[in-house]
Formats: structure tokens, sequence, C-alpha cells
């Protein structure tokens, strides 16, 4: 009996935990929750972290992390920026979506190939990036092809959203990169002795992530109009958060579902949201972020540990 | 009630929700006495182990250690009482030294001014595991570096060296190679000699037979019969154990081999450093060749290189159909060759995962549509035809790997594979853990497939088993095959050991 209360209570948290910040913010804010233009705010913060995630949760669920994605779309926005003054708005996207693409390959084919921790690679490619971004823009903002913006426009910007989501969820759900990406997290000797080139798996999580952080930043430069130094820093911890907090698991596995980072993009947006509509002063805010999110982690995580238990006494 | 009796366990009771687990045990073991505990998966020989090591605690009854009431609270608690246990799932921490291992929790006696005196404690550790006979594992070895069958040396060690009034030994013998289940027989006929009283628990009846005194059979959670040793036999056992009549022999009638003439996989020279050297051998189609030898023999090593999932230095495998060379497992896999590893949980099985997932793993070509897409229903499909071609005990296909039995693991375990159409099966160790029903179902499935013409090869650690089963048997010997045996009249226990040894 408590056993499935348990079991429920960790099934369903993340949506809990949505509501109640969902139902907080209504009380504290009143109206303004609800209005068009500050829904329209709402999504316009999920959107990247939705897309971000959607690669990074290959990623994710092969157990790894992705510290690049941040460094990665500024290089990606960079180079493509500065293309796009030739090459227009056609040249821009592709350049940003293959710049993306090599660098998770490469972040992929370093760690699988020799064996080394995705969290040392993918910071140091971080490093790197952020590097190259100063020495080519030479500290300054960039100036892009005026024509980007139009990818700003909502007619634009959410059905390409949706459909990229569509897209990325049918590949994790229904296809073996996504597959083998949550059995190399269960484990991944079992994988290998089944017959999965995991190494191959690896590089092409990577490539994705790498990927969609260059759509991250096809989307940054329209909304910015430019490219600054320091665009998607610490992006990645966004994507992250969202994720763990969604329900996803942090060493991955058959538990990585689409859904929970949906669910915890939205649970970011509207915190970020609803404290900012609460006139709390942004320290303040950034303060109060961390802790709700600890509190997040530390109830699912207890409701785990409860649920798990009571499974183990049931077997033993 | 007498001094003589070493150990005694009155009506003891333990529930898990609605399920009896023990139900009403009684058992009384006597001074230097060798008692077997015998029943197959799920009759609650584990639980009764687990209570008497203090890792769990009985619902109601009692528990006498020489004649004194004993209610361990750990297992540590157990130790002091002088009952030494190795349970069936390692114990131990890979990331500390064997000789660490093997004083973990009991460092006291080394301990001076709170400093740990860990040359002392090397020095002891090498001195107990020469003394028991297993002068080559050295205690300063990190235990993460070890084998399965040499952790489990290291966790009889350790029970042995409480000097234990009573040794339990779950499911031991399993893991270890012949070689060393000798050595374990002449422990436990030294333990005897010393009025030191052993509570063994093991699948395999033959072996009990011969080294217990006494068995007691344990069936759904209840002791259902006691049997002299002298005055049983394996027959008889099996029958009590299943509470029906186990047809005879579960392995085959004929005495000959029988395959046929296509090679279909050729094996030439193949090398692993420090593993097995040149080893060639055919394989036909319909073949069952079987693959013995000592523990350091290198006979699991030769079937991960035949998967390609360990590297080779020279000479290669052929699946000769389509004359490619096999050098990775997911080449292996194209070629219609299957492998099930030797340790199921570890190698095998995403233990966390659903049935229906660790079903699809290795089939996932089978359940992929034209476009590539993994469908649904047929994973829903052929998930639940594994388990019901193979009679896996389970609510749903969605239950989690790690909440079914040994033996149910193992079911899907062979069952995702056999469902398959492949051409060459690799089995490690097919039976291990694994009940006589299952056993006897396995081999019936083995059998079959035989039948439709595929070729398999079974490595394992049970001469019987593979005397059983088998056309032909490789001996190997130090990393090579130094004797390859037809089924016929040279098909015997004691030819085949004395190539061994």
């Amino acid at each position: 009996m408590k056993n499935k209360l348990w079991s429920v209570v960790q099934k369903i948290f993340p949506v809990l935990g949505l509501l109640i910040i969902v139902i907080i913010f209504s009380i504290l804010c009143g109206d303004k929750l609800w209005t068009k233009n500050n829904l329209l705010n709402i999504i316009n913060t999920m959107i990247p972290i939705c897309i971000g995630g959607a690669g990074m949760v290959f990623v994710a669920a092969q157990g790894s992390t992705d510290m690049s994605m941040g460094a990665l779309l500024a290089a990606t926005a960079t180079v493509a920026g500065l293309a796009s003054m030739k090459l227009g708005l056609v040249g821009f996207i592709v350049i940003a979506l293959l710049a993306g693409l090599l660098l998770g390959m490469f972040n992929g084919f370093i760690l699988a190939k020799f064996k080394v921790s995705s969290l040392m690679v993918t910071l140091a490619l971080s490093i790197m990036l952020r590097a190259i971004v100063s020495f080519l823009s030479n500290g300054q903002a960039i100036f892009v092809n005026p024509s980007i913006l139009a990818l700003n426009q909502p007619v634009v910007k959410f059905p390409v959203f949706i459909v990229v989501m569509l897209v990325m969820w049918f590949i994790f759900q229904y296809t073996k990169a996504g597959f083998f990406s949550r059995c190399i997290g269960e484990n991944e000797v079992v994988g290998r002795f089944a017959g999965i080139n995991v190494d191959k798996y690896k590089i092409i999580a990577f490539a994705l992530s790498g990927m969609m952080g260059g759509v991250v930043g096809i989307f940054n430069v329209g909304s910015v109009g430019g490219v600054t130094p320091t665009m998607g820093n610490f992006f990645e911890l966004q994507v992250m958060t969202a994720m763990f907090v969604g329900g996803i698991p942090v060493l991955g596995g058959s538990e990585s579902k689409f859904y929970k980072l949906i669910l915890g993009a939205l649970m970011l947006a509207f915190l970020q949201n609803g404290l900012t509509l609460s006139r709390v002063a942004s320290e303040v805010s950034e303060l109060v972020q961390g802790l709700i999110l600890l509190s997040v982690v530390f109830f699912s995580i207890f409701a785990k540990t409860r649920y798990q238990k009571s499974e183990l006494q049931k077997e033993a | 009630m007498s001094a003589e009796n070493v150990f005694e366990v009155r009506n003891i009771k333990k529930y898990f929700g609605s399920t009896h687990a023990n139900d009403d045990v009684s058992l009384t073991i006597p001074k230097g006495h060798v008692r077997g505990l015998i029943g197959e998966n799920g009759s609650g020989k584990s639980t009764l182990i687990s209570m008497i090591a203090g890792i769990q605690k009985p619902d109601s009854g009692e528990m006498l250690i020489n004649g004194q009431s004993y209610c361990p609270q750990s297992p540590l608690d157990s130790g002091k009482h002088k009952i030494g246990t190795v349970v069936q799932e390692l114990g131990l921490v890979d990331g500390l030294p064997v000789g660490i291992n093997l004083f973990l929790g009991r460092a006291k006696p080394f301990t001076k001014f709170g400093v740990i005196d860990t040359k002392g404690i090397y020095r002891e550790a090498n001195r107990l595991l020469k003394e028991w006979g297993f002068p080559w594992l050295s205690a300063t070895r990190l235990t993460g570096t070890l084998s399965v069958e040499e952790k489990k040396i290291v966790e009889l060690v350790r029970a042995l060296s409480l000097n234990p009034d009573l040794l339990i030994l779950d499911e031991i013998t399993q893991a270890l190679s012949l070689n060393n289940r000798r050595i374990l027989i002449d422990i436990i006929g030294q333990l005897k000699k010393n009025g030191q009283s052993v509570l063994l628990v093991t699948h395999d009846v033959e072996e009990m037979v011969a080294i217990t005194d006494a068995i007691t059979i344990m069936r759904d959670g209840k002791i259902v019969a006691q049997r002299e040793s002298r005055e049983t036999d394996a027959g008889e056992i099996k029958k009590l154990m299943v509470g029906r009549d186990m047809s005879g022999d579960y392995y085959r009638k004929d005495e000959t081999a029988s395959f046929g003439d296509e090679v279909v996989l050729r094996t030439a020279g193949l090398t692993a450093k420090d593993c097995f050297s040149n080893v060639s051998f055919d394989l036909h189609r319909g073949e069952i060749l079987g693959v013995c030898g000592l523990s350091d023999a290198g006979i699991h090593e030769l079937a991960e290189a035949l998967f390609g999932v360990r590297k080779t230095e020279s000479g290669s495998v052929v699946v000769t159909k389509s004359n490619t060379a096999v050098k990775t497992p997911s080449q292996a896999m194209r070629l219609k060759m299957g492998y099930v590893p030797k340790d199921r949980d570890k190698q095998a099985l995403m233990v966390n995962d659903s049935i229906e997932n660790n079903v699809v793993l290795p089939a996932i070509e089978q359940v992929r549509t034209k476009a590539g897409i993994i469908s649904t229903k047929l994973s829903d499909q052929l998930s639940e035809k594994v388990i019901e071609k193979f009679n896996v005990k389970t609510k749903s296909r969605d239950q989690a790997m790690r909440s079914l039995s040994g033996g149910n693991r193992q079911k899907v375990n062979l069952g995702r594979w056999m469902i398959q159409d492949k051409d060459i099966l690799i089995l490690d160790c097919p039976t291990r853990g694994v009940d006589i029903g299952v056993k006897s179902y396995i081999y019936g499935e083995m059998r079959k497939a035989k039948e439709d013409g595929i070729s398999m090869i079974v490595v394992s650690d049970e001469l019987p088993e593979l005397l059983g089963m088998c056309d032909t048997l490789l001996v190997m010997k130090d990393g090579e095959i130094v004797k390859a045996v037809s089924r016929g009249p040279e098909f015997t226990e004691e030819t085949i050991i004395e190539v061994m040894l």
C-alpha cells in the first residue's frame, strides 16, 4: 500500500512540482501571469531550453554530460554570423547547423576513442570555444545580416520549434539512436556484449547535442539581431537543470523520457517569470530559484529512495 | 537440545507482503555435520540463510547456537557468534585490496593508537589465503581486478577466517571451476574433522549428494523432506524438490555425435595475450560444441573473443557462409551470431530496465520497420512471445528485470536470442544459477535449436552438462586446446578430467 503511494508520487512528481509552482505564482501575481504577453514571455524562455535539451537528452540518457553547449552555440553563432554578411540567411542556418554537428562529433569522437570522461572533454572544448569566440569577435558584438531577424517572427519561430521537437522526440523514442542511448545509460557493458557499437552511438548523441546547440544559436541570433561574446553563458546548466528537475536521472538509462525535459523546461520558465513578476530583486530571485530547484531535487530523490526501499523489501 | 547440536532453527516464519517466504521452518545441524539445503529458485533457501546471517530478521520463531538464543543484528554480529557466511550476491568492496576486504569491520586487532597496521593485515591475509589452499591470490591485489571466481574465494576465506562453528555457503560452487571446487571439498572435509559444521546450498544435486551428510529439501517456503545422503540419490532429491517425477534424465539420449558436414564457423590460430593461444577448430551446422577447462584455461575469454568482444592479437574467426572475419560484436550480430555471456546481471541484462527492453536490445532488427522505426507493436509482440514461449513467470512485460528470480532472468536472457533467426549461438554457462526445472527446459530448447540446424558453442564449468549435451568437446588447458573428444565411448567424466588436470 505504502509502496504503491511512493511509486505514484515518484512518477507524478515533476507534474506535481510544476502545478505547485504555477499555483503559487497565480496567487502571488494574479492575472499578470496569464496575460497574452506574459505567456509569450514564458514560451520564449522555454523554447531554447527545450531545443537544447532535445539534443542533450541523448547525451544525458547515456549517463554523460555535455558542458559545451553554451560555448558551442556562441561559437557557431559567431562563425555563421560572420559568414551571413556574404551568404545571407540560408548560409547562416546551414553553417550554424554544420558547425554545431561537427563540434558535437568532435566531442563524441574524443571521449569514445580515448575513453575519457565526457565532463572533461566537453569542459575543455567549452573553454577553447570561448577563446575562439573572443578572438573572432574581438570582444565586441558582431552584427549580422538583417534578414536573420525574420526568424524571430512568431509565425516562423513557433512552427519550427514544434517541428524540431516532434522530430527529436521521434528519434529519441523510435529509433536505434534513442533506444541504444538509453541502453548505454543502463549498462554500457551489456550494450557492448549485445552487439551495440557503443562508440558510434556516443558520437551520434554528442553530434545531435551539438547540432541542437547550433539551432539554439540560430534562434538566439534571430532574437538579438547580433552575436555578443557572452551569448549562451551557463546555458548548458539551464538545460541540465530543466532535465534533472523534470525527472531525467543524472545517470541516464531507461527512465530518461522526452516529456520530462519539457516539464522541467516549463517549471524553470514559470519559476523565472513568476519571480520577475513578483518584483523580487534579481539577486534574490536567483537565490530563490536555486533553493526551489534544490528542494525539488531533494524531494524527488527522497520519494525515489523511499520507493526503492519498499521495492527492495518486497523482493528480498 | 544438547551441546552436540551446533545450530538450531525453530519454527521460523518470514513474510513478504502476503507471500510466505519461510513458513514454519525448523532445522537442526549437529556438530561436525555437513548439511545440504536444496530447493528450486524462490523456495526460500536464500531467505532462511539471510536470516541466519543477520541480513534479515525473522517475523517469528527463534534460533539457537550452541544451545543459546541467537538473534543477530547484523552480518558482523553473526560473525561474532562464529557463523561464517558466503552469500549469493558479492559482498566485497571493489576499490579496496583483497587483504583489507578480508578484515573489513574486524581491524581492531591490527589497530595501535588508532592507526591501522595495514602491513600486518596483508601478512595475516596472505597467511590465511595460503593456509586454505589459495597461495596464488595476493592480499595486496585490488578486489576490483579479480574475476567473479576469485572474489568468491576471497569471501570464502573471509568466512573461514572467523574459525566458524557453522559455515554457510550459498551457491558458491557454481562460481568455482573444477580445480577450486576440489579445494573447497577438501576444506569442507577438514572442517568436519575439526567438529565444525557446514550448511551448503547448490543447484548441483549430484555434487550435493556426494559432499553432504544429509540433505534438507525446501519447497514453497516449507521444509518438505530430509534425507541421509548415504541412503538417497540425485533422482530422489530432484523429485522431492520439484514435487513431481523429473522423468529421469534431461540430457541427450543418443550416444553418438550427429551434425551436418557444412562448416559454419572456422577459427584458426586465435590468440589473445595472457588468455589463450593458437585456438583452431571448425563448427559444423547443427553441432553443439562444448568447451571446458579449469579456471585459468581461458574458456570464457575464448567465448568473448569469438563474438568480437575481446580483442585478439592474431588468428581469425571466420563465418564461412559469407566468408567474413568477425572483428566486432556488431559485425557478429550481422553475421547471425548470438552470444549469452557468463555474468548474467553485469554483462547480459539491464537489470533495472523492463523485460521488454531487455528482449528488444539484441533483437532490435526484428522490431524495426523498413523505414528503420522501432515499432511498439512489434516489440510488444516479441517480448510477449519470449515470455510465453519460455514460460517466464511475470505479471507483465513492463516488469523490471531485477524483480524476477534468477531462473526467470536466465529464461529471458536465453529466450531473447533463441527466438531470433540466428545461425550460431555462443552460450557461456547457460544454466548458471538456475534450478533443475529451468535447466531441463533450457536443454530442451537447445535440442530443438540443434534440430533446426543452429550451431552452438557451449562454454561451461559444469562437466556433466557438457557431456550430456555436446557433440564435440574441446578440452582447454593453460589457454590451449589439448584435446577434442567426440561424443562416443570416450565421452566420460574420467577421461575428460584426466586431460584437463
